[in-house]
């Protein structure tokens, strides 16, 4: 009696585990490097990670199942693979501590100046370490139940409707300094996290693959509605200007009993960094349990946990973290692209040699 | 010839001479069987009478010039079934007619000692008559009739509740489920108490694996007593330390019999007018039977305010201290005047003032349980209105909090489940708590630390909080949604189902 990952609950797990803090600086980042009407970019770019995420499907199938770690391990020795294991969980590590630092950061300087940011971190890693010890399979059933609790906030940008203008928008597209290559790596960052997805072979019902899809495309739909709604709200150059214009967009909201959501919006975001955090962790201690597999999980667990934990303490100022953060994410890139090519270059070879065999045997 | 005739003579004489030997040898030896036996049961009634001691409702009484001995516990008979029953015709009947005297269906041999000693804890009387000893069933036990719950009202439904005897609240449900296919198990636990559990289920319709398992783990049970079905869902559950009451427990026939209907299973203890039903989930406790005895929307209306009760208990008191404490700004400019006068003469930050009023709160309710209806009442009048209004008077707490409190204090009243309204009011302290340290993102991180717990719990190796988490669109019309009778499947929900599947 196994139990396994409903197609549901990957979609959710996708969705959350999309950089979500990307979201409140993303309308910038589209200005800054796409120009006029940015928020078209983000379709190019879903493009894009659908592309990626074939693969991944596509390793599945081919693999008929096998994990990522059986598939490599049939060609490569396990030894050549450790350095790029290695660094596959750094990243992972260092993305995870950084996503919170920067989290914690942007939460101090806005709402929270006098507190300590170790007592933040220390509640993040509390919490993530409850979240992994009971596996993927309880994680996936919290992270559910947590993204319920976050879509509500979506319903608050109904009330920026009336200061909403088509007219702010403008007949070019992609005009203004722009800088393609740097803004799809920005943009694709916030798509990141769905590389994880390559572990869940073993864990998944089968049909599962059409559940990254639907992950995929749901943070697609929040990037792209917020981002639309803040090209129609904001003029352009007041993009340009604002680190984070969707904060800035909140800050509009105004119910009967409330006003100026943003920091409600902003704290809530915190299980979507929660997921986020955990997942990659997950995603590394797969990869140590599978170089090591006499060591029980929860070591690799504390291992990593502390590592994540002395990364985020070193840091001192949210400059300090989006620089390490930047590189983190272009590694990151860099994996989501190259482990799925890896992989399915070896499964290819796996492939040729086998019907090589057949042949021979004829 | 003569000699034939004498040979044969002598053969048919020493046949009978042997016959004789045998029927002698025989009525000898049962003679002495008898007699042995005789002294088996004066032992056991001696036995009998001592393992008891000098218990004051114990009686023993001779008849039939000391041949027939009957000893009962007069705590736990029925004086009248007992005079009319056994007293009466044992004063006129002999050893040799007693089996047929008595009531068939009463009447049971019965020559273990052991046995004979649980019989007359169980309200029977024990004979002993010549080489046997007998339990004839008077039982009689005190018990209170069937009356309304005290803890769950229903307004428009059925009005009986279970009480303290098994008996009674067995045939409580089995004149629901008139059908053959509603089992049983007995089971004892408790080492002096041998309390009597009974599972049951519908055949067909509950799964047997999870029946087994229940069994398995009440068998398992190693304590002198169990009081109560509360005290015995505690010890079988799956997590002892989570504040979150994990078996659903009730009172009431109707919710038995609809939980016996969806596939679950239900345990009765002897003694304790609460059963226990399990698979249970977190919604569970959030369902009324008020729900199906009025139209549809209504039902769903009543149940989605239940679940904005829920957060209204978790968060508001907790939203108020954050946003007292650090948020300002998220107060609109009309409210945030009338506030900061209200709380302009209070001398405490809001996290104290708020942690005051709610553990007033908390005694005034505590306080209003333990007493009489009456005075339960108008403690409520003095604590609610006296205490509060001299409180803000005094300067002790503001306005506002009172009606924050007051309000969250009712939402935590509006679950039907009582076990999961006290739980959710002690968490609600947590949310305070961290509130009053970190603001909103402290009430984000307490809400995270629940929900993540909530989703690991299981019950019975079922998730806690399906059918959300793990999703199973179908049922969340019934979960979350009074959806009308024609949409309503029928039977065993398809989670239950589906979990399995997905399981397997």
């Amino acid at each position: 009696m196994k139990e396994r990952l409903h197609p549901l609950q990957i979609s959710i797990l996708i969705y959350m585990i999309q950089n979500g803090l990307v979201l409140y600086s993303l309308p910038r980042l589209v200005a800054e490097n796409f120009g006029t009407n940015g928020w078209l970019s983000i379709i190019f770019i879903f493009v894009f990670v659908n592309i990626n995420i074939m693969m991944i499907a596509i390793i599945y199938k081919l693999g008929k199942g096998r994990s990522m770690f059986e598939i490599i391990e049939v060609t490569v020795p396990k030894w050549v693979m450790v350095p790029f294991y290695l660094f596959i969980i750094g990243v992972w590590i260092g993305l995870a501590s950084m996503i919170m630092s920067a989290y914690i950061y942007i939460y101090k300087m806005m709402f929270f100046p006098a507190l300590p940011a170790s007592l933040f971190i220390m509640f993040f890693i509390f919490l993530s370490f409850q979240l992994l010890r009971g596996g993927i399979y309880k994680m996936a059933k919290a992270i559910v139940v947590l993204c319920a609790i976050l879509q509500p906030m979506i319903f608050l940008l109904f009330y920026l409707i009336p200061e909403f203008e088509f007219a702010r928008y403008t007949t070019f597209i992609f005009k203004g300094e722009t800088d393609f290559f740097k803004g799809a790596l920005d943009v694709y960052s916030a798509f990141l996290g769905f590389e994880v997805s390559i572990l869940f072979f073993p864990m998944v019902e089968k049909k599962w693959t059409k559940a990254l899809f639907i992950g995929n495309f749901l943070s697609t739909m929040v990037y792209f509605i917020i981002t639309f709604i803040c090209f129609g709200f904001f003029s352009f150059a007041q993009i340009l200007n604002d680190i984070f214009p969707v904060m800035t967009l909140f800050e509009y909201t105004e119910v009967a009993f409330l006003t100026r959501a943003e920091n409600l919006c902003f704290s809530v975001l915190a299980f979507k960094i929660l997921s986020i955090m955990a997942l990659y962790f997950w995603g590394a201690q797969q990869i140590l349990g599978n170089m090591i597999k006499s060591i029980k999980p929860d070591f690799w667990l504390f291992i990593i946990l502390t590592c994540g934990l002395i990364l985020a303490l070193i840091q001192d100022s949210l400059v300090d973290v989006e620089k390490w953060l930047k590189w983190l994410s272009y590694c990151g890139i860099g994996i989501a692209w190259a482990l799925p090519i890896f992989v399915l270059c070896i499964l290819f070879i796996q492939i040729l040699r086998n019907h090589k065999g057949i042949n021979n045997a004829k | 010839m003569g000699r034939l005739r004498a040979i044969v003579k002598k053969m048919v004489f020493q046949e009978k001479t042997d016959s004789n030997h045998i029927n002698n040898k025989h009525h000898l030896s049962s003679n002495k069987q008898a007699s042995n036996e005789k002294s088996i049961t004066k032992a056991t009634y001696q036995k009998t009478l001592s393992d008891f001691g000098d218990s004051f409702d114990l009686v023993h009484r001779s008849f039939n010039h000391d041949e027939i001995h009957i000893v009962y516990l007069n705590s736990l008979v029925d004086s009248n079934t007992l005079e009319w029953e056994i007293l009466s015709p044992l004063r006129e009947m002999s050893i040799h007619n007693l089996e047929q005297s008595f009531q068939q269906s009463l009447f049971k041999q019965e020559n273990n000692h052991e046995k004979v000693i649980k019989g007359i804890l169980d309200g029977n009387v024990s004979m002993f008559a010549g080489e046997n000893s007998y339990l004839i069933n008077v039982a009689g036990l005190e018990e209170r009739s069937i009356s309304q719950s005290e803890t769950e009202s229903v307004i428009n439904g059925p009005h009986d509740s279970f009480n303290e005897a098994l008996k009674t609240n067995v045939s409580l449900i089995r004149r629901r489920v008139r059908s053959p296919r509603l089992k049983m198990i007995q089971l004892s636990v408790g080492e002096i108490s041998k309390t009597k559990v009974l599972l049951i289920y519908i055949e067909g319709i509950a799964k047997m694996d999870i029946v087994n398992q229940l069994k398995e783990r009440i068998q398992s049970v190693k304590v002198d007593s169990i009081p109560d079905s509360n005290v015995l869902i505690q010890i079988i559950d799956d997590y002892q330390y989570s504040p979150f009451p994990q078996f659903y427990t009730t009172e009431r026939p109707d919710v038995a019999v609809a939980k016996l209907y969806s596939g679950k299973i239900i345990g009765l203890t002897d003694d304790s007018p609460n059963i226990f039903c399990t698979p249970s989930s977190f919604f569970d406790f959030f369902k009324s039977p008020d729900d199906y005895n009025q139209r549809w929307i209504l039902g769903t209306g009543v149940r989605i305010l239940r679940y904005l009760a829920l957060f209204i208990t978790l968060i508001l008191t907790a939203f108020y201290v954050s946003i007292c404490t650090y948020h300002f700004e998220m107060i609109p400019q009309s409210l945030l005047q009338s506030i900061m006068q209200s709380r302009s003469r209070v001398p405490f930050p809001p996290i104290i003032e708020a942690i005051f009023l709610e553990i007033v709160i908390e005694l005034l309710r505590e306080a209003g349980a333990r007493l009489p209806t009456k005075i339960g009442q108008t403690i409520g009048i003095v604590g609610g209105i006296v205490i509060g209004q001299a409180a803000v008077e005094a300067g002790i707490t503001s306005n506002i909090l009172i009606i924050v409190v007051a309000v969250s204090a009712i939402a935590s009243f509006i679950v039907p489940s009582y076990i999961m309204s006290s739980s959710i009011r002690i968490v609600r302290f947590l949310f305070i708590l961290m509130a009053g340290f970190m603001g909103n993102i402290g009430i984000f991180f307490a809400l995270g630390i629940i929900i993540i717990h909530l989703t690991g719990l299981t019950n019975l190796s079922s998730p806690y909080f399906m059918p959300i988490s793990p999703t199973f669109l179908k049922d969340w019309m019934e979960s979350i949604i009074r959806g009308p009778f024609n949409i309503i499947k029928k039977g065993q929900p398809s989670m239950q189902n589906d979990f399995e599947k997905e399981r397997s």
